[in-house]
């Protein structure tokens, strides 16, 4: 194998590779830090590499292999973090400017839990600022500047967690953790052309990771393959005394053919590319699930619940910094001025959307509980042009296609995996909602499709 | 883009006193129905509710987003306009919460509760 197929390995590959000895841990990490040094700045992905940390846990974890003990199947394995997620070692700068310096000295829970499976953190990754709270409008929304896909630097790698989808897809981490609040892993995941599993609302500790909204943050992976997400979702899943939120469920898998809906209408208002796509993978879909099309989303106010929600919560999360006149530091200039504008939602607005949120629950349970997972495409698009604001970009195909509101609305687990190639050699992606603590048919249904596909194995030109 | 003097004609129309417990008002002047697609939430790649659009806004979010002025003196008129603008578009989106036909009873619960624990 040279570098390059090493640096683009799944986590079982790479594991075997360690079990075989043919590679150390430590070999792996300085192939990653070289390459997040050189290639990082390009996708402006990396915000602080943590070389020290990163040298010491591989050695730990290179020790412990020789002496044999194997922790389980993230031994000795790489990865970075959107840095939203406290960690010691290095700032923790929710990417924002007025948070630059900031440093805990404590993991949150989710780097505690990849540590004690034996992972390496090599640094902390680029996120929009706030991860997009204010209202941002254009690819411009972090101190580390817009962060840029892999496979067209002129293209946004998406938001929030833009360092986490592109370091992954360039092959500079093995897996990364980003966060969602509302499409934060789902969007860059497609724009990288890379697979990102939104978990269950609770089924991952935030402890430690900035809050913009307690009501609809979520941790989870973005990875090469749904068998590398599944793998890095079972090691950072489950209680946690530091956060009242996060449970233990089991990850209960299909023991029979997968029932799909598909989503009706759900390439009304998308790219050609994107809907002939979608078509296509519901036609690798169905050689191994019943897929049943025309599943109608609930006639309930998602958007607005979703976007009153982040506002007042953001507002709150973040009142020192509105009051103290700080925001004008923010990059964006959408976000300098957005939360005064969440500062003035109405109590009575937040509480009918938490009202309303009742019902989204309820009349999604009723509508998609037939089915293991409900698909739709990610996006309406392929990744969003740097340079030109969002709601110019794509005129032709305006708001977000799917299930994303929705599905963050009501807590639900979403899984995204590419699914081809559309303009400007751009990924488009598919996504698959499932049922309350559902991720492991999500990840069943995606390992089948990756099995029977290739998208998830292609590579972005890095470095041309 | 509104000039100061409109925002001051604002403040004193409204009353700095009432601009948060008068929004409603604003809010009933503007159709009410299914959210559009610019009402994504902000947390995602699209931008707040017609962010871009134009036109004018009402007194009461110009007189909102004056008092903002209190946090940040330096804000701009443009800033301010910018910020009135959103006030009245999510205002716009949040009337999709509880449009007439389909109002929230009072036994309607948040998601929300109180979970009180005996230890």
């Amino acid at each position: 194998m040279t570098h390059e197929d090493i640096a683009f390995a799944d986590v079982a590959t790479l594991q075997r590779l360690l079990t075989r000895r043919a590679l150390s841990s430590l070999e792996l990490t300085e192939l990653y830090l070289e390459r997040l040094e050189r290639y990082g700045p390009a996708y402006n992905a990396l915000v602080n590499a943590m070389p020290e940390r990163a040298r010491a846990e591989a050695k730990r974890a290179d020790r412990e292999r020789a002496a044999g003990r194997v922790r389980g199947p993230l031994h000795g394995i790489p990865y970075g973090v959107k840095d939203l997620l406290a960690a010691t070692g290095a700032p923790t700068t929710w990417g924002a400017e007025p948070y630059r310096e900031q440093r805990f000295d404590y993991d949150a829970t989710v780097v505690k839990r990849l540590g004690a499976a034996g992972a390496v953190l090599l640094g902390k990754l680029a996120m929009v600022e706030l991860a997009g709270g204010f209202g941002y409008n254009d690819a411009d929304a972090s101190f580390t500047g817009p962060g840029r896909t892999p496979w067209n630097r002129d293209f946004w790698s998406g938001g929030s967690s833009s360092g986490s989808g592109a370091a992954t897809a360039a092959g500079l981490v093995a897996f990364a953790i980003g966060s969602e609040t509302s499409g934060s892993i789902l969007f860059p995941a497609a724009s990288c052309g890379v697979t990102g599993l939104r978990p269950t609302y609770g089924r991952v500790s935030r402890h430690g990771a900035m809050a913009l909204s307690w009501t609809l943050d979520k941790l989870g992976p973005l990875a090469r393959s749904a068998r590398d997400a599944e793998t890095v979702l079972r090691a950072i899943a489950g209680s946690d005394p530091n956060d009242s939120t996060a449970v233990d469920r089991p990850f209960a898998g299909i023991r029979r053919r997968p029932k799909v809906g598909v989503l009706a209408k759900a390439t009304e208002k998308t790219m050609p590319a994107v809907k002939a796509n979608f078509e296509a993978s519901l036609r690798v879909l169905a050689e191994f699930c019943d897929v049943v099309p025309g599943v109608a989303l609930p006639e309930l106010p998602f958007d607005a619940a979703v976007g009153t929600i982040v506002n007042a919560e953001g507002a709150a999360a973040f009142r020192e910094l509105i009051e103290s006149g700080r925001s004008r530091e923010l990059r964006s200039v959408d976000d300098r001025t957005g939360g005064y504008v969440s500062y003035a939602t109405l109590a009575v607005d937040y509480i009918d959307a938490q009202r309303r949120r009742t019902q989204m629950v309820e009349a999604c349970r009723l509508a998609f509980g037939a089915y293991d997972a409900i698909a739709s495409p990610t996006l309406p698009t392929v990744a969003l042009p740097i340079g030109i604001p969002f709601d110019k970009a794509y005129p032709k195909y305006p708001g977000a296609a799917g299930l994303i509101s929705a599905g963050n609305a009501t807590g639900l687990p979403a899984l995204c995996y590419p699914n081809g190639f559309g303009d400007n050699g751009l990924p488009t992606g598919m996504s698959l909602l499932g049922g309350a603590f559902g991720e492991a048919k999500l990840s069943a249904i995606a390992k089948a499709f990756q099995a029977r596909t290739d998208f998830h194995t292609r590579r972005p030109p890095v470095g041309a | 883009m509104p000039q100061r003097k409109t925002f001051l004609t604002a403040l004193s129309a409204a009353g700095l006193a009432m601009t948060f417990s008068r929004r409603g008002d604003a809010r009933t002047r503007e159709p009410s129905g299914a959210p559009s697609s610019a009402a994504v939430p902000p947390a995602g790649p699209t931008p707040r509710a017609g962010a871009a659009a134009a036109g004018p806004v009402s007194a009461l979010a110009a007189a909102t987003a004056a008092a903002m002025r209190r946090f940040d003196p330096h804000l701009s008129d443009a800033d301010l306009a910018a910020i009135a603008r959103g006030i009245d578009d999510d205002a716009k989106a949040a009337a999709a919460l509880n449009p007439p036909g389909r109002r929230l009873r009072n036994g309607d619960e948040p998601v929300t509760v109180l979970t009180v624990r005996s230890k």
